[in-house]
């Protein structure tokens, strides 16, 4: 089969608890950037997985090029993962980095999963694929994106995303405040050092934190009740809906600055450099245009998004309703 | 607690689900599992897994399955789903030729990355969808002939032999098992002196002339 065979039976099946894929217009303008950026990006094509990272930017844009490019700049940061050889798939080379990291923090754990043939992290695979899509709600997914995105462009915008959440990143970059325009003008400092050192190519480490601190929140139950990777996979899945977002976030990044103290460069210099401490773990390749898209669309049109919420993100959306988003995030019944 | 829980069972198979895309393998999976299906069921990504423990001749089986992504450009993790399973789903959609005449690329590929002596059934999925039908139940029945396979159709959606298949299979192997375990058992009590039974040479001629040569 090729992969427009695949694109087609991706595209009919993305999302479709929202009514708005039941409008074919809408499922059209998935087709078409899916395909768009087959046809553009011939090393990849299309891959499954790929419907999911992009169905969100058909939602929040109305504009079919505009999603279009949403998409691929999102694409580039997550290319790599679907990139595949005939013995591996790219995001194998996340789930090594992943292994390292739980080895360093948790030997105990690690050697639990090792013990029931889950050395591999393939448990974990869906989750770096889709970038935590179907483990969390759509809303909470999106939180993760753009705060993982945001700190690509500043690994410091987290702990001021966090401060008030209730800001609009279009505040905060407009913002007449002295300390803001301050942060504003380092926005592009990591770009340039990114340029500099070449590591433009590399994927977001912090969402491998993420999964990271997944583990660690499910230590207790992992150790006592996996005794396969069903199991696993089982607790795992418990925490759509259930995991606090933000929690996860700030336990990402303290095992991000542990697993750095610990072993500096050993875990890969892509990853971590002791001379340049955490903040390098962060600095990635920064896209302006699509950052702050992605991040102004989902912050105007729900503010504060509120996160930690159940899987049915329909009901609970209501609220937002008068924004815009709400009616496009609609369950079917 | 937990200790009760693992011995639970008296053996676990590693069972995968192979086939093309879209052919159903993940709801004939929730079905047999959870006696669930999702008509709003997504695509695989990667693998999943699954488990279900049931009786088998009078034995308690757990079923660990691994529901794989159909897209072969994941087949590169071919080696993780393959090591260690000792049976086989291959899932066609009846409604969809293709699907069945990839099922020959399936076999080669489970020739050439699984177990020589996995159990193989086939199910031509989607029997429910009558008037859409392109795979005859002969065709499918001709080829699991040719092949040397079990063969049923099944129905994710209307629960029709889908428990039928999984205990096929199970079956299958649980008799392999067992007959194995005989004959070890049966090695072990011809060893013992003053016990006439023939010992199968064959078998161990690789040892026995090692031994042989050695001394």
């Amino acid at each position: 089969m090729t992969y427009d065979v695949y694109l087609g039976l991706d595209v009919v099946r993305t999302d479709r608890t929202l009514v708005f894929y039941e409008n074919e217009a809408n499922q059209a303008k998935l087709w078409d950037v899916l395909a768009v950026y087959a046809w553009m990006d011939k090393d990849i094509g299309y891959v499954q997985g790929m419907s999911d990272i992009c169905s969100p930017m058909i939602i929040l844009l109305e504009n079919e090029a505009d999603a279009y490019w949403c998409f691929e700049r999102a694409m580039r940061r997550l290319r790599d993962n679907f990139k595949c050889s005939a013995d591996s798939v790219g995001v194998q080379s996340q789930l090594g980095t992943l292994a390292q990291i739980v080895k360093t923090v948790d030997p105990k754990l690690h050697q639990h999963l090792e013990e029931l043939d889950g050395g591999e992290y393939l448990f974990a695979f869906r989750m770096l694929m889709v970038l935590f899509r179907r483990e969390f709600s759509f809303v909470d997914s999106l939180y993760l994106w753009e705060v993982m995105w945001a700190m690509e462009y500043n690994p410091n915008i987290y702990s001021s995303y966090d401060d008030k959440r209730q800001t609009l990143l279009s505040e905060l970059l407009y913002d007449d405040k002295p300390g803001d325009k301050h942060k504003l003008k380092e926005y592009g400092k990591f770009e340039r050092n990114n340029l500099k050192t070449g590591a433009a190519e590399q994927n977001s480490a912090l969402s491998v934190f993420l999964v990271a601190s997944v583990l660690e929140t499910k230590h207790r139950r992992l150790m006592k009740e996996a005794k396969g990777l069903d199991d696993v996979v089982q607790i795992l899945g418990e925490i759509s809906g259930n995991l606090d977002a933000r929690k996860a976030l700030d336990e990402a990044l303290k095992i991000g600055v542990g697993v750095e103290s610990l072993v500096g460069s050993s875990i890969g210099s892509q990853v971590l450099d002791r001379d340049q401490g955490l903040e390098l773990s962060f600095e990635y390749r920064v896209d302006l245009e699509s950052r702050v898209k992605s991040y102004v669309e989902v912050t105007s049109r729900v503010p504060g998004a509120v996160l930690n919420q159940d899987k049915e993100f329909g009901p609970r959306f209501s609220q937002y309703r008068g924004l815009g988003l709400g009616s496009r995030l609609k369950v079917r019944s | 607690m937990a200790n009760r829980m693992d011995h639970e069972y008296d053996y676990l198979f590693k069972i995968v689900v192979i086939g093309d895309s879209g052919v159903g393998k993940s709801n004939i999976l929730s079905r047999f599992t959870r006696n669930e299906f999702c008509l709003e069921s997504k695509s695989t990504i990667g693998v999943e897994f699954a488990t279900r423990t049931l009786q088998v001749e009078g034995k308690t089986v757990k079923a660990q399955i691994w529901d794989t992504a159909g897209q072969e450009r994941y087949r590169a993790i071919t080696s993780a789903y393959y090591r260690g399973a000792v049976g086989a789903l291959l899932v066609y959609d009846i409604t969809k030729r293709q699907t069945f005449d990839n099922v020959l690329r399936w076999l080669r590929e489970l020739r050439d990355h699984a177990d020589s002596n996995i159990v193989i059934i086939m199910a031509g999925n989607k029997s429910d969808l009558k008037h859409l039908r392109a795979v005859s139940e002969q065709d499918g029945q001709a080829l699991a002939e040719k092949e040397g396979l079990s063969f049923l159709e099944t129905s994710a959606l209307e629960a029709v032999n889908v428990d039928k298949a999984f205990q096929t299979i199970l079956t299958d192997i649980y008799q392999i098992i067992s007959k194995k375990a005989l004959a070890a058992q049966e090695a072990a009590t011809s060893t013992a002196p003053g016990q006439g039974t023939t010992i199968n040479v064959s078998d161990t001629s690789a040892n026995v002339k090692k031994g042989c040569c050695s001394a």
